[in-house]
């Protein structure tokens, strides 16, 4: 599903990965653990498009990312994301913000992906009319509105009470399993990361197994 | 939707949309008042000059009329070219009377007094002026005037259609002649719609070698002070559209700054840069819209205080037609085109990570 290929970066004469090798398979559920600056967020960027590697190659669902002409439109149909701090649209509702680049044939799908979150409620409020942990279902349900293959969570529990950690947490994977989406997680607790199916460390732009 | 999505975003940054429709309104209302207060001239003028006759003879080679001098005396060999049915003279001057700095002086000949309607009077003898109705308004003396050294008695007061003529004495050629040394500016030739206007003008130029004969459409067309009044009001007009543009660019600028995680999210969720660029466009579209309905009124107000102010004797007026409300339409949308699409074009060059990193 992701083949991760000698994946060097740098911000100016930064090196924050160097030559970082990484696969998952379909329907897996990956997190990637490390301390603040490791790199967790440079490779989920580069794994996910959002972001080109100063060296190496990625290949996410058969297809080579830098060699992908329609970028947009491949991460709105196979790509969702969730961010750390939701990231929603403050002046479109929860409604719009979920529905903001969704593909037409899958509007019809939102209301139960609302009921599904627990959120049907907040259909017409704005994000800053709602809590924390609402926020982030809500960025989920945006991230899964368009079908996509394969999520991308950076710290998507790191604003959040250990409460409402665990509550989007278990969404997320339950959401997952249901819709047999690839989800990879880059986030700092470990507690959280045990739910993966398989564990990552990143530690200074080096990535290996977590044991 | 996509309006909706635009019209949120607006009020949502409402202190910037304030601004930039602001300084759109300035813009335009500016560009609205230059070009119709110079149309406005240029026109009463024009106006003028062709309701007095189908040709117009002045000095050869002079820059400009007030310099022109041509010999009365070609009047009576003109009359008796075939085809032209009436013959007569001005004398455009100008001086200062009163408190005015400067009043339009025009010396004309008797067959053209009935161009001015009078409202009280009679039409100047000789010593004898006739005064427009605005600038009659604003004497103190409204029995005599100095113009030149020379006390002239008021014979009466006129109202012409051309609120330019309305600040204007009217007094007969011989008097005007003495004040300003010379025989006329111009002559007027009236000829018979059937006759063929260029053999008659061919046959006025053979009479003096010192002289120009142009019809008075073509006269308009290349006169030299109407060609500096629209230049210059083109160039303040295209002044007005930079700085409009500048305005617009910088706050704009500050919008697409400040808002770069918004669109870094966008690109992140697969919404194409030609989307997100036209939201900014449609935000900046719909300000320019608005701006240019406001504009449009606050310049059609302004037009007609301005012409009612008696201190401007009627000289300055104008409107704005259609075509002038057409050009400035494009202009506006030109400029809220130009001025979202930069700095949006510019931002969306970079990827969305970054952009969402600079926009916190």
């Amino acid at each position: 599903m992701i083949k991760a290929k000698a994946i060097t970066h740098r911000f100016g004469s930064d090196e924050v990965l160097h030559c970082v090798d990484f696969t998952v398979s379909e329907g897996n559920f990956v997190a990637i653990v490390g301390e603040s600056g490791s790199g967790k967020t440079t490779l989920l960027s580069i794994l996910s498009t959002l972001l080109t590697p100063t060296e190496g190659s990625v290949k996410i669902i058969g297809d080579d990312t830098q060699e992908i002409k329609k970028i947009d439109d491949f991460r709105r149909k196979n790509v969702g994301f969730i961010f750390q701090f939701h990231y929603l649209i403050n002046y479109l509702t929860v409604y719009e913000n979920i529905t903001l680049a969704i593909d037409k044939e899958n509007k019809k799908e939102v209301q139960t992906l609302l009921k599904e979150l627990g959120i049907e409620e907040l259909h017409d409020r704005y994000p800053y009319e709602i809590s924390g942990g609402q926020r982030q279902r809500v960025a989920i349900a945006r991230a899964l509105a368009n079908r996509p293959r394969v999520i991308f969570a950076d710290e998507p529990t790191g604003n959040l009470d250990s409460k409402n950690s665990q509550i989007v947490f278990n969404i997320l994977k339950e959401m997952a399993k249901k819709n047999n989406i690839t989800v990879v997680v880059a986030t700092h607790d470990l507690q959280q990361a045990k739910n993966a199916d398989t564990i990552y460390e990143m530690n200074d732009g080096h990535i290996s197994n977590y044991n | 939707m996509l309006l909706a999505t635009v019209l949120k975003a607006m009020r949502a940054n409402r202190v910037k949309t304030a601004l930039i429709y602001l300084s759109l309104v300035v813009t335009i209302s500016a560009i609205f008042l230059i070009s119709a207060i110079s149309h406005g001239v240029i026109s009463m003028y024009s106006n003028i000059l062709q309701s007095s006759g189908d040709i117009i003879v002045t000095q050869k080679n002079i820059s400009d009329t007030f310099f022109s001098n041509v010999d009365t005396r070609l009047m009576s060999k003109i009359e008796k070219i075939a085809g032209v049915k009436r013959v007569s003279a001005i004398i455009v001057g100008a001086s200062p009377v009163e408190s005015l700095p400067i009043v339009a002086i025009y010396g004309v000949s008797k067959n053209l007094y009935s161009r001015y309607k009078l409202t009280s009077g009679h039409y100047p003898k000789s010593g004898e002026v006739l005064v427009g109705a605005s600038i009659y308004k604003s004497l103190t003396n409204k029995k005599e005037l100095d113009i030149a050294n020379k006390t002239f008695l008021l014979s009466g007061v006129f109202h012409s259609e051309i609120g330019f003529e309305n600040g204007g004495v009217v007094m007969n050629l011989q008097d005007a002649g003495a004040i300003f040394n010379k025989s006329a500016s111009m002559l007027y030739v009236n000829i018979n719609l059937s006759d063929n206007a260029q053999s008659i003008m061919k046959k006025i130029t053979q009479l003096d070698t010192n002289i120009a004969v142009k019809s008075t459409k073509d006269f308009v067309k290349h006169y030299n002070q109407f060609k500096i009044i629209s230049t210059s009001s083109l160039l303040v007009s295209l002044i007005a559209f930079i700085m409009g543009l500048i305005a617009i660019g910088s706050i704009m600028s500050i919008t697409v700054l400040q808002r770069k995680d918004e669109f870094g999210i966008m690109k992140a969720l697969g919404i194409s840069s030609v989307k997100i660029a036209s939201l900014i466009v449609l935000e900046g579209l719909v300000t320019g819209v608005f701006a240019f309905v406001s504009a449009y009124l606050i310049s059609v107000v302004a037009l007609s205080i301005i012409e009612n102010i008696d201190k401007f004797q009627g000289y300055v007026s104008g409107s704005v037609d259609f075509e002038l409300a057409s050009s400035v339409f494009i202009a506006t949308i030109v400029m809220t085109v130009l001025g979202s699409l930069i700095p949006v074009y510019t931002a969306l060059r970079v990827d969305p990570v970054t952009l969402i990193q600079r926009g916190n």
